[in-house]
């Protein structure tokens, strides 16, 4: 059936494109204008920009956009120090996200096996609410007559309440909370995997249990802690809605400040340039972990 | 297990100059002194003893779920007993935890470190030791020759061949030099050539090293091969412990005499005792069989199975003549030609089907046995066992 034979083949060459096709769609093309945006000048007008896209003035185009943007960004100290406490607030979080995702992942992976299911959808449950609504809810605990200070207070361990709300270990609190699915997960995904028997193996061998944790169970969860460390440092670093609600004015993040620049000050290419740069410090930690699990696959034959 | 063996020259087709199992002044290296280990309401291993003596090649031979290897694992430390004593020269082993104790393992799958080269795998037990580390580089390089992996050093378990895997393995669990190393199924995963030349690899590698042996297997000819004694365990019970030509010559029960090779059991009672051979009474031949079993104890009318191995039976043409003893009629209903062997399965009257091999020791002959002839099984009277459980 030759017909069909021709079919099958055009539809074998087109299904691999589609992912492409995806991802030109819904990423590189709003990239693309993004990109044109923040390169462009604010403008009191509909769209709030000038020059806007015309086919037929393609030089003058051009010459309208510069980088202008991108000097006010790295002049202004705000954007920096705002950059640079976002990858600090998000390197924390996901270091006390490792600390405490590890223990939690491990003892899944040594439940009883049918445990494990229950385990797992646990883990999942709180998306079943909305997000919003979840840190919201922190702010009633957080907050100075809220739920935790009642509580220590209650028990007598302090007799001032706590700042706690508004300040840094709020965002911590609400970023850890949030993210700790997707640090558990593929924590869980890898050491479920894992092998008993090595463990036996390298006691059997004279290692400790506390030698053998670093010597084999680490090493071996290894993919897992990455992917788990990207998947939350990567969305903390551009978290906008934790520290709106949780962390007070003086938390300095980037995704406020592309927030503002977008919704307060109207300066979208302004607001472009932050999210095109913002971009660019997610970019590196996602190339870095191409490199590290490319010559993790390379390793093997 | 020693019991008094007549006249008979020796057991089996070997004779052994290492057999301390029969100085009674000999101290064991390990021993099981009525050792239980229950997992909930399933009972693994039941009062158990055994001696193990030093440089002994010792293989522990059952079916799988018998408690081989939940007896081994006590050894080794990953289980407690329930009940009982784990001892290993004098030392008792309860509450020791698994690395601090002197004896290694061979896992079944291996358990090679994915993430270590061959050599990192070998040396890592070595580093628990904090041994110095030109010590350490020496010991890894003389267990590479020893496993005749030198050229491998640096690649990983994933890089290499199954058999070679094993090596690393063994390797592995040597270079600590282990009062004892425990082997678990340890040719399980390899081919049936590689399996053969592998046994004598770790035939030979235990009289170098003269390290104590304790090999768990449910392959009955990895264990005739290879062991100084054999136990033989069903149901978490040690049903005999001897050596390979005791076991198979002379098994206590009839699970062990069917485990352990193949073998014909016929049915019958005993009908009295006449020049020092038991008569047997079997539906399975005309005149009562005659067996030389003297160290049996046997009651008349007490219903008792006679076995016989297959190569121990000899095949003719044709009805049994008149008055020979230990005949039993039959018709071929199958016949296996292996070469070097041949397997003929013959049907008697009773509907059982006993097996017969003979060895092929020319090439040619005159009047071959063919499908559906009638013929005659007979057998020695000292090639058959009485079992009376």
């Amino acid at each position: 059936m030759p017909v069909h034979a021709c079919l099958q083949r055009t539809l074998s060459r087109i299904v691999p494109a589609l992912p492409f096709l995806w991802l030109a769609l819904f990423f590189l093309v709003p990239f693309g204008i993004v990109l044109k945006i923040s390169l462009s000048d604010p403008a009191t007008a509909q769209p709030p920009y000038v020059p806007v896209f015309r086919w037929s003035e393609w030089a003058e185009f051009f010459a309208a956009l510069d980088l202008e943007n991108y000097r006010t960004l790295f002049s202004d100290d705000l954007y920096w120090s705002a950059a640079l406490s976002s990858v600090r607030i998000a390197a924390i979080s996901t270091l006390l996200l490792l600390v405490i995702g590890f223990p939690v992942a491990y003892a899944m992976a040594r439940a009883p096996e049918r445990w494990r299911p229950v385990l797992v959808a646990l883990v999942i449950l709180p998306f079943w609410t909305s997000f919003l609504i979840r840190v919201y809810a922190w702010i009633g605990i957080l907050r100075s007559e809220g739920l935790l200070n009642q509580a220590l207070a209650a028990l007598g361990l302090i007799e001032e309440p706590l700042a706690i709300l508004n300040t840094e270990t709020a965002v911590f609190v609400g970023i850890v909370y949030a993210y700790l699915p997707f640090m558990v997960l593929p924590l869980y995904a890898t050491l479920e995997k894992q092998d008993y028997r090595l463990i036996e193996a390298a006691l059997d061998l004279g290692s400790p249990p506390w030698r053998t944790f670093w010597s084999i169970t680490v090493p071996l969860a290894w993919p897992g802690i990455v992917a788990g460390s990207l998947l939350c440092f990567i969305p903390a670093v551009g978290e906008f809605v934790i520290p709106d609600l949780l962390g007070g004015s003086e938390t300095l993040m980037i995704g406020r400040s592309l927030w503002s620049e977008f919704f307060s000050n109207r300066d979208w290419p302004l607001a472009s340039a932050v999210a095109v740069v913002l971009l660019v410090i997610l970019v590196v930690p996602i190339v870095i972990y191409r490199d590290v699990e490319a010559r993790r696959l390379e390793a093997r034959p | 297990m020693n019991t008094p063996l007549r006249s008979r020259p020796a057991i089996g087709a070997v004779r052994r100059s290492f057999a301390p199992w029969t100085d009674p002044a000999a101290t064991p290296l390990i021993r099981f002194d009525a050792v239980s280990k229950r997992f909930g309401d399933t009972v693994a291993v039941q009062d158990l003893s055994l001696d193990i003596f030093e440089r002994e090649f010792f293989c522990l031979l059952g079916p799988s779920g018998c408690g081989k290897t939940t007896l081994m694992r006590m050894l080794a430390g990953f289980e407690e007993p329930s009940a009982g004593r784990v001892t290993l020269a004098g030392r008792d082993l309860a509450g020791v935890p698994p690395y601090r104790r002197p004896v290694n393992m061979m896992f079944q799958s291996y358990a090679l470190f994915p993430h270590m080269s061959v050599e990192r795998n070998i040396a890592f037990g070595l580093k628990q030791d904090r041994i110095p580390k030109d010590e350490i580089a020496a010991r890894v390089e003389e267990m590479l020759r020893l496993v005749q992996l030198t050229p491998l050093a640096r690649r990983r378990p994933d890089q290499l061949s199954g058999g070679q895997r094993q090596r690393v393995a063994l390797a592995r669990a040597l270079a600590k030099r282990p009062k004892v190393l425990l082997l678990d199924e340890p040719l399980g995963a390899l081919d049936k050539k590689l399996r053969e030349e592998t046994q004598f690899e770790l035939m030979d590698l235990q009289q170098e090293l003269g390290t104590t042996f304790l090999v768990v297997t449910h392959d009955q000819e990895e264990a005739m091969t290879m062991a100084d004694r054999i136990g033989v365990m069903d149901q978490g019970r040690l049903v005999q412990v001897a050596t390979p030509g005791e076991i198979y010559e002379q098994p206590k029960t009839r699970f062990i005499a069917e485990f352990v090779g193949d073998v014909n059991i016929l049915e019958g009672q005993v009908s009295g005792r006449e020049d020092g051979l038991w008569r047997i009474a079997t539906p399975a031949a005309a005149a009562p069989l005659l067996i030389d079993d003297p160290d049996e104890v046997l009651e008349t009318g007490q219903g008792v199975a006679v076995a016989v191995r297959p190569e121990k039976m000899r095949i003719r043409h044709g009805p049994a003549p008149e008055g020979l003893a230990n005949a039993v009629e039959g018709e071929v209903w199958d016949i296996g030609y292996l070469g070097d062997w041949t397997v003929y399965r013959v049907k008697l009257a009773t509907g059982a089907i006993l097996r017969v091999s003979s060895a092929n020791a020319t090439r040619f002959v005159e009047h071959p046995i063919t499908w559906e002839e009638p013929v005659h099984l007979t057998f020695a009277p000292d090639a058959a066992v009485i079992l009376t459980a």
